[in-house]
């Protein structure tokens, strides 16, 4: 059973994407743990160890993706979690290089499928377990 | 699980010595293998944490209500396990009883974690018992288990409880009507939550009328979301504890839980043994002194 | 012809079409975007009887609110636009007005939407992100320095902060020389769809609406001119409702608004005027224009037949429109200033009073100014070159757009209905149940375009391989350092025994019935942040979490 967060840092409560993604998830058989919105990088990375999730995922459209993703990987790490991380979003494309260089392990456009969301997520997995 | 058993002393080590990681490593592993986690809980010792539990109907206020309780738990170590369905199709689970409750997720005295109840009837996960003795391995003062909360009868949670809150609300229409066969017998506390309404004084009076002559049950009346009348509930949970342990009630639940902890296992092993087994050419009979002959040979995992 | 031969006309051309279908079958099924059925072809026999449309300027206004429309004055072009502290948009607002706009639109950033300071945990990385910072008076001056507040209108996207934001605005007026029921401008003020989609929510709904009828209370004594709220289905359609529910859960917003000022004692005579709309314009042309019709003929017959009020001009719903930020796609972005084309089209034709054009670029990250003008000059050509302008409602009497509306008004209705009976917006809210149904529609949209029922070009048809835009603007960071510096210095410099004594009095007028407007007022003065007043009525009203229904 994959177990996955999807969480929403920032202040924007722009939640559509994802829920959305969320609900495609769960369709595709996994378990889903959504914070709901307006969460501190805190607050995000100790429930993710908390719930000792397989993959975390992000959705961000307030545009301060640079320095919230950032600060979320660098309290993974010292938590000693080295989780597959993955952010969706309006992330415009030299950030999503940048956040890719860092650590993140995919970064998700408007427009993309939730399938291949899905499918993806199940990659991350299989490959953290290796 | 070759990689879960070169970790055993880690895990012990961890538990021991309250490592947050450790402990939700531990909790996953109540999922994803429980046999082993029975084995190294053996080796653990075990605080007697007040186990509450916190059923209900759905839009009651439950997370919100936990999430208030944590407000007032000043000083005090207290694990929450919060349930959600299974998609009994897919499989998969939205676990969002969390959100209500994300303020106190950096609190370093809770831990917060949520499982889906993958089939379990009832309203609880199926590793429930080994999640519960987990947390009390750990050292928790309190533990608090929300059920599933989607209106089946959420029941069993008094089969590993100290002490059960059945929460009601006045926004929803006749709850009393509605409740659930069984529900109102488990309960040791009554919650009116949202208490603001003004129809939280007609559900007080109806349900003084129907606990009346029965066993005494206090009604405590709160509002979640300004914390009003949730100390008052606090309290009385804490006093509630200190009046079971000193009577002898909390040895017989305790009793009870265990007979249900171990019925939770014969039952998973026994699951397991009749999905594995081939029932081609095999009449029930047949097939189930097999996997009687098989429990027996097996007598240790 | 009457009805009769119409209906046997009718029957048999429908079967003379089936024969054909047999030998060319159509494309597929054809639908609403709220699943309902959309037939072959519309006919008298949809539309009833035609005399209920009436006229432009009269009840029950399907035909439009002014009886000569853009004849007399086209729609207002109102672009609305952010950037990151106070002195830069100070000098943005001046050029405007050198340039002879007369009207200014505020953004704020998502701290000062939501009550915290800039140096608050929960601002990191948002100061002046998604508009100006404001973190007390002070910076409120700076914005509003040299601009005479008499001779401008403004408007402030600002909802669970408005009572303090037009604290503010009324103090820098009366700084200025200005008196408060001089000023004229408009405030958001709609908590109710910040539950529902947008989620700048501070306190529970039950404080939330108090604070709204105070500040309704409050500018109906003291500002006049003010227009206290602007109902807002735009961020509902947004978070991924249909039409129908777009106009329902606005209409119905808008109803709660209603029954909390007569309760407060307004008089909806009088308090329905100040009243505006906000829609949204998405992609099915005809649906939208029929959507922005009935939304005008439901809020006449709300405002007459529940309401009781006999003054014209308190039944008309006067709206602003932007087009749908989420049909933009990051693919392909030059076919976005198509699709924002046609949703602006939409929107005049059905008779918007302002509107606001998205630019191509918006789903890869802030405008550019060049996307900007392209999206401005999208309506300058609408309004100048097509001649849609020329008459007032010109698609009326089409057999279509007047089924559509009818039908739109009808299902809205039920829902409004059943709405009624859960006990109102605010308890259908805290139910969940109107995230829920919009949560359901926009997953059902989404896994239509997964499997491909529904085409977006570009994305999952026409789909090619192309260079992204390269320009797309980026916002300045050291926007939240200087701004934390500034607000250190202000700390240190006010007289803080002042702060205190104001902040403790608004604490006991937020627990008492008490209008809060005016200790809000003497707290702004006393240069109290936002964070810090609204910290005071956190703590007597509590925060509400948001409940979860995926």
């Amino acid at each position: 059973m994959i177990k996955v967060m999807i969480a929403k840092p920032g202040l924007d409560g722009h939640d559509r994407g994802a829920k959305v993604v969320a609900k495609a998830l769960r369709d595709a058989g996994m378990e889903v743990i959504y914070t709901g919105i307006r969460q501190t990088p805190e607050q995000i990375a100790q429930s993710a160890v908390d719930e000792d999730v397989d993959v975390l995922g992000i959705s961000i459209l307030s545009g301060a993706h640079m320095k919230l993703v950032p600060k979320i990987l660098e309290l993974l790490k010292k938590m000693g979690s080295n989780m597959p991380v993955f952010v969706g979003g309006i992330i415009p494309k030299e950030d999503a290089k940048r956040l890719k260089e860092i650590g993140v392990v995919e970064v998700y456009g408007p427009g993309t499928p939730t399938s291949e969301i899905a499918e993806q997520v199940r990659k991350f997995v299989e490959h953290s377990n290796a | 699980m070759s990689n879960t058993r070169m970790r055993e002393d880690e895990f012990l080590e961890g538990i021991k010595s309250h490592d947050r990681r450790s402990l939700a490593k531990m909790l996953s592993l109540c999922e994803k293998d429980p046999e082993t986690a029975n084995v190294l809980l053996d080796k653990l010792e075990k605080k007697t944490s007040h186990v509450v539990g916190i059923t209900g109907s759905p839009g009651v206020g439950k997370s919100t209500l936990i999430s208030a309780i944590l407000d007032k738990m000043n000083g005090k170590n207290v694990g929450v396990i919060v349930v959600d369905p299974s998609s009994p199709f897919t499989g998969g689970a939205l676990l969002g009883d969390r959100v209500r409750m994300q303020s106190h997720a950096t609190n370093e005295k809770f831990f917060i974690r949520s499982f889906a109840n993958r089939g379990a009837l009832g309203g609880l996960s199926p590793s429930i018992y080994e999640a519960c003795d987990t947390f009390e391995s750990f050292g928790m003062d309190n533990v608090i288990i929300e059920t599933v909360g989607v209106g089946q009868s959420e029941i069993d949670v008094s089969n590993i409880a100290d002490t059960v809150i059945v929460v009601l609300s006045p926004d929803n229409g006749d709850e009393i009507q509605m409740m659930k066969a069984g529900l109102m017998e488990i309960a040791d506390l009554f919650v009116i939550n949202k208490s603001d309404n003004p129809r939280s004084q007609i559900l007080l009076s109806r349900l003084r009328a129907m606990t009346a002559g029965s066993k005494e049950v206090p009604i405590y009346l709160t509002n979640a979301v300004t914390s009003e009348g949730v100390e008052r509930l606090v309290r009385a949970l804490d006093s509630r504890f200190f009046q079971i342990l000193s009577d002898g009630t909390l040895s017989q639940k305790r009793r009870k839980r265990l007979l249900n902890h171990v019925k939770s296992m014969i039952r998973r092993e026994l699951d397991r043994l009749v999905q594995s087994f081939e029932i081609d050419g095999i009449s029930p009979k047949e097939m189930r002194d097999h996997i009687i002959e098989e429990l027996c040979r097996k007598k240790r995992l | 012809m009457n009805n009769g031969e119409l209906n046997e006309k009718y029957k048999e051309w429908d079967k003379k079409t089936e024969e054909i279908l047999k030998k060319y079958p159509e494309r597929g099924e054809f639908k609403t975007t709220w699943g309902g059925e959309t037939k072959r072809l519309y006919t008298p026999l949809d539309v009833g009887d035609y005399s209920n449309i009436g006229f432009p300027g009269e009840y029950p206004f399907t035909r439009g609110v002014q009886p000569t429309m853009y004849r007399g004055k086209l729609w207002t072009m109102r672009q609305y636009a952010g950037f990151g502290n106070a002195e830069e948009s100070n000098k943005r607002y001046k050029y405007l007005l050198e340039q002879g706009q007369s009207g200014l639109s505020v953004a704020f950033d998502l701290p000062t939407q939501i009550g915290y300071d800039s140096d608050d945990p929960h601002s990191l990385g948002e100061v002046g992100k998604v508009g100006v910072a404001i973190d007390s008076l002070s910076d409120m001056e700076t914005l509003f320095d040299g601009i005479p507040l008499d001779k401008v209108s403004t408007s402030m996207t600002i909802n669970s902060t408005a009572s303090i934001l037009l604290a503010m605005y009324m103090t820098v007026g009366e700084k200025q020389g200005v008196s408060r029921e001089k000023l004229r401008g408009t405030i958001q003020n709609d908590i109710l769809k910040e539950y529902i989609a947008r989620g700048t929510y501070i306190y529970p709904p039950q404080p939330s609406m108090r604070i709204i009828t105070n500040i309704f209370e409050f500018c109906s004594k003291e500002m006049p001119l003010w227009n206290t709220i602007s109902i807002s289905g735009y961020h509902i359609r947004e978070a991924g409702a249909d039409a129908v529910q777009e106009v329902a859960f606005t209409l119905a917003d808008g109803i709660e608004y209603v029954k909390a000022a007569i309760e407060a004692g307004l008089d909806p005579n009088l308090f329905g005027r100040r009243l505006s709309f906000f829609f949204a314009s998405h992609n099915d042309f005809l649906e939208e224009i029929a959507k922005f019709r009935a939304a005008r003929r439901m809020w006449a017959k709300i405002m007459k037949e529940r309401f009781g009020v006999t003054n014209h001009s308190a039944m008309r719903l006067k709206f602003h429109t932007q087009t749908s930020g989420s049909t933009l796609t990051a693919q392909q972005p030059d076919n976005n200033i198509v699709r924002v084309t046609i949703q602006a089209l939409a929107a005049v034709l059905g008779g918007t009073q302002s509107l606001h054009t998205n630019s191509r670029d918006e789903a890869l990250a802030l405008p550019t100014e060049e996307s900007v003008r392209i999206a401005l000059r999208t309506q300058q050509i609408i309004g100048y070159e097509s001649g849609v302008p020329k008459t007032v409602d010109p698609l009326a009497g089409s057999y279509y757009i007047e089924s559509l509306t009818d039908s739109i008004e009808k299902r809205a209705f039920d829902y409004i209905d059943k709405i009624e009976k859960m006990g109102g917006m605010v308890k259908a809210i805290e139910a969940g149940y109107v995230q829920q149904e919009i949560s359901n529609r926009a997953y059902e949209y989404q896994q239509a375009i997964e499997s491909e029922k529904q085409i977006v070009v570009g994305v999952n048809k026409f789909t090619s391989e192309e260079e992204p835009l390269k320009t797309t603007l980026k916002v300045n960071d050291d926007a939240e350092k200087e701004q934390i510096k500034k607000l250190r210095i202000l700390k240190k410099g006010r007289d803080n025994e002042k702060v205190e004594n104001a902040l403790k009095r608004l604490e006991n007028v937020a627990k008492s019935d008490e209008n809060i407007m005016y200790p809000i007022v003497d707290a702004v003065k006393a240069y109290a942040t936002i964070g810090e007043i609204a910290n005071v009525m956190r703590k007597v009203f509590g925060e509400y979490k948001e409940s979860i229904t995926l």
